[in-house]
């Protein structure tokens, strides 16, 4: 018999790593008994409840974000999540591609009711940025801070983006999320799901200073180092993320799934879902900031922002101005800007005219877009300075498309305030 | 002779032959989960339904659209990128003959002032292929917008507060019942999926089970080619999807603002279709 154990034994060690299966367990609980501190736009300290998730032990304690669940690509995941609190949870693995039992969607899947617990079994097939929640009356339970990330690192464990990618020296998760102060204080009070207006605006589950200090928020460094800035988006407003030039930004996953061409942005906007891996270069260490905005989804419109600090440990907290209200909302990259020629729109905001002038190149042709993208102007010119009438236009942002005599087309955007 | 005759007959037949299409603009109504809202559509009958005609067509057919107005107010009809009619005043009906030769997913609409917001954009498919093929389009409805515009009243542009979120016309659960946009299709199978924005807020699609690889999407480009599971979508924008499902089972696709997956104060509904995956 014990030979027989021996033997057994054996073939398992002959049989090698291959045969091993690699797995990552994790026990995680559900309550909706957390309270976290918050900065307000008049920079004073906010306590606020939330709900959300934490590691199982004898006395469990929530934390927002939730705890991250790291795992190796080809790993098999399990999350036992156990529901002490008084409403039914679940957990969805957001871009893992789970089979449907194991989906955390109650009206295909199913719950996880009080008392209760559930093992969610997954494969990590890729590298890179997940997200978990919530999915039990999703729209309130996520806003409330029912949600975490996940992060799968190659099958090697190596320092690359992902299997075979490019290196990196340093990495940071930033896992974006707004929230409505209201809807925390009390949840039973909301008046309707369609009330959601954010007022909070979070990195990590938290703002501003809280996070300034943080040495795995900041991007500290120098020349040449390669930072991996992991984003994440489990919010219901847009992201816009703006690279300071101390800083070259390249994208190379969304959504777990490398990008067949890598490209150089200065802004990137990330929808509610979407994760993205950027490997940002330290090109100056002179202090600078990434710029995180939050926008809304009606007319991409100028909600809050927050910053990560770059090589600035003294960061402070800078006030945006109103003309964040008109800067783009679309990623171009750094080299298409280099190109660009120069094209001025003045006064802006206007009123009722606007000017349009070039550096000498002659202007063709001028056509205003509303942000549906309507077309509600349109003139053909021939100067290198144009004039356009704007009576008519109700207020708000439009884009102007400026085709030039050298085949060249520049666009700029333009506020109407009357 | 004969044989010339018969020759020269062949090739002066068109590839497809031409077509007309009868479309209607009808008043109905959407509900918001408590009762009805005003609601414009573009129907192949004058009998209104909530879903706009998704219109489908092959590369290089040649159509003659009939559209006859049934409001109370002048509208007209566009088609993305291959123009349309100006003006269709109340209670008539105008002609308008294309030939599709730009194979793409597109948004019709009626472009008069904010018409789309009553709910007058839908969605007009250019393609050869011939597998399962499903259509979402996705819009949202401000009652105080539609009122006013269909009566000619005064509304906010800068206040939009759209309180019902339909796909193809439709909130789930009324999803899915809904044949365009339920996914019923076998693990394997090449799957295309339009989706186009007919609303004034982007939305963001997130695909519950799987990937779905970006072939299309008219104010993204970059996406193109990308292997996605949330992506956005601009308002009026087209975005078109091949799917292969690897399992089966049954998933939803939502829209991650998830203020928008809601139908008069319940969860989930809105913005939510399925797929349903077989062996």
């Amino acid at each position: 018999m014990n030979r027989a154990l021996t033997i057994a034994f054996l073939s398992l060690l002959l049989a090698g790593p291959a045969a091993a299966q690699p797995l990552k367990q994790y026990s995680l609980v559900s309550l909706m008994d957390g309270v976290a501190d918050f900065i307000t736009d008049s920079n004073t300290t906010i306590s606020l409840p939330f709900w959300g998730f934490g590691y199982t032990n004898a006395n469990p304690t929530i934390v927002l974000p939730g705890p991250t669940i790291y795992a190796k690509e080809g790993d098999s995941i399990h999350v036992e999540m156990i529901n002490p609190s008084m409403e039914g949870h679940t957990i969805h693995f957001h871009g893992l591609d789970v089979d449907q039992a194991n989906d955390g969607v109650p009206h295909t899947s199913d719950f996880v009711l009080t008392n209760q617990s559930f093992t969610y079994r997954f494969k990590a097939t890729h590298a890179g940025n997940f997200l978990y929640h919530c999915h039990v009356t999703t729209t309130l339970h996520l806003a409330l801070g029912m949600y975490g990330m996940v992060i799968v690192y190659p099958a090697d464990s190596s320092n690359r983006i992902y299997t075979n990618g490019p290196t990196y020296d340093r990495q940071h998760a930033y896992l974006l999320s707004d929230l409505d102060s209201r809807w925390n204080a009390d949840y039973t009070a909301i008046g309707g799901f369609t009330t959601y207006a954010p007022d909070l605006f979070l990195i990590n589950g938290k703002n501003r200073s809280m996070n300034y200090t943080d040495t795995n928020i900041q991007i500290n460094g120098t020349i040449g180092d390669q930072h991996l800035l992991r984003f994440m988006n489990v919010g219901y407003r847009v992201n816009r993320i703006i690279f300071p030039s101390a800083l070259n930004a390249v994208v190379h996953t969304s959504d777990g799934r490398v990008l067949d061409q890598p490209y150089a942005a200065d802004t990137l906007i990330i929808y509610p879902g979407e994760r993205y891996s950027v490997l940002a270069e330290i090109l100056d260490e002179t202090p600078s900031f990434v710029s995180t905005d939050y926008l809304d989804p009606y007319r991409l419109r100028f909600l809050g922002r927050d910053y990560i600090p770059v090589n600035d440990t003294n960061f402070t907290y800078i006030t945006p101005s109103l003309e964040d209200n008109m800067t783009d909302t679309v990623g171009v990259g750094a080299a298409e800007i280099a190109a660009m020629p120069s094209v001025l729109v003045y006064p802006n905001p206007a009123d009722n005219q606007i000017w349009v002038s070039t550096q000498g190149e002659s202007i063709e042709h001028i056509e205003i877009l509303d942000m549906s993208g309507r077309r509600v102007r349109s003139k053909h010119c021939q100067y290198p300075a144009e004039r356009l009438e704007l009576d008519g236009l109700n207020e708000g942002v439009y884009i102007l498309n400026v085709s030039l005599e050298n085949g060249k087309r520049v666009s700029r955007r333009c506020v109407v305030v009357r | 002779m004969r044989w010339l005759v018969l020759l020269l007959t062949f090739f002066t037949i068109p590839v497809w032959a031409q077509q007309t299409v009868e479309l209607f603009i009808v008043e109905g109504g959407v509900t918001n989960g408590n009762y009805d809202m005003p609601y414009f559509t573009f129907n192949t009958s004058d009998q209104f339904d909530s879903s706009n005609a998704v219109l489908r067509f092959q590369t290089g057919e040649e159509v003659t659209f009939h559209v006859t107005n049934r409001s109370d107010f002048t509208c007209a009809f566009q088609v993305e990128g291959y123009g349309g009619i100006d003006r269709i005043a109340a209670d008539e009906t105008e002609e308008w003959t294309v030939t599709f030769d730009q194979p793409g997913t597109y948004l019709y609409e009626d472009p008069t002032q904010d018409h789309r917001a009553l709910g007058l954009g839908g969605m007009l498919v250019v393609s050869d292929f011939t597998g399962p093929e499903f259509y979402a389009v996705f819009t949202e409805h401000d009652e105080e917008w539609i009122k006013a515009i269909a009566e000619g009243g005064v509304y906010d542009r800068r206040a939009y507060n759209p309180e019902a979120f339909t796909i193809n016309g439709k909130g789930f659960p009324r999803t899915l019942k809904d044949t365009m946009s339920f996914i019923e299709a076998s693990v394997g199978d090449t799957i295309i999926v339009h989706m186009t924005n007919a609303g004034y807020l982007h939305h963001f699609p997130h695909w519950h089970g799987y990937h779905v690889t970006i072939l299309e999407a008219s104010m993204h480009p970059h996406y193109i080619g990308w292997v996605k599971d949330s992506y956005g979508m601009a308002p009026g924008e087209s975005v078109t999807v091949q799917l292969v499902p690897d399992k089966p089972g049954m998933f939803p696709v939502h829209n991650h603002n998830l203020v928008t997956t809601t139908i008069g104060g319940n969860y989930p509904g809105g913005m939510m279709m399925h797929m349903h995956i077989h062996e």
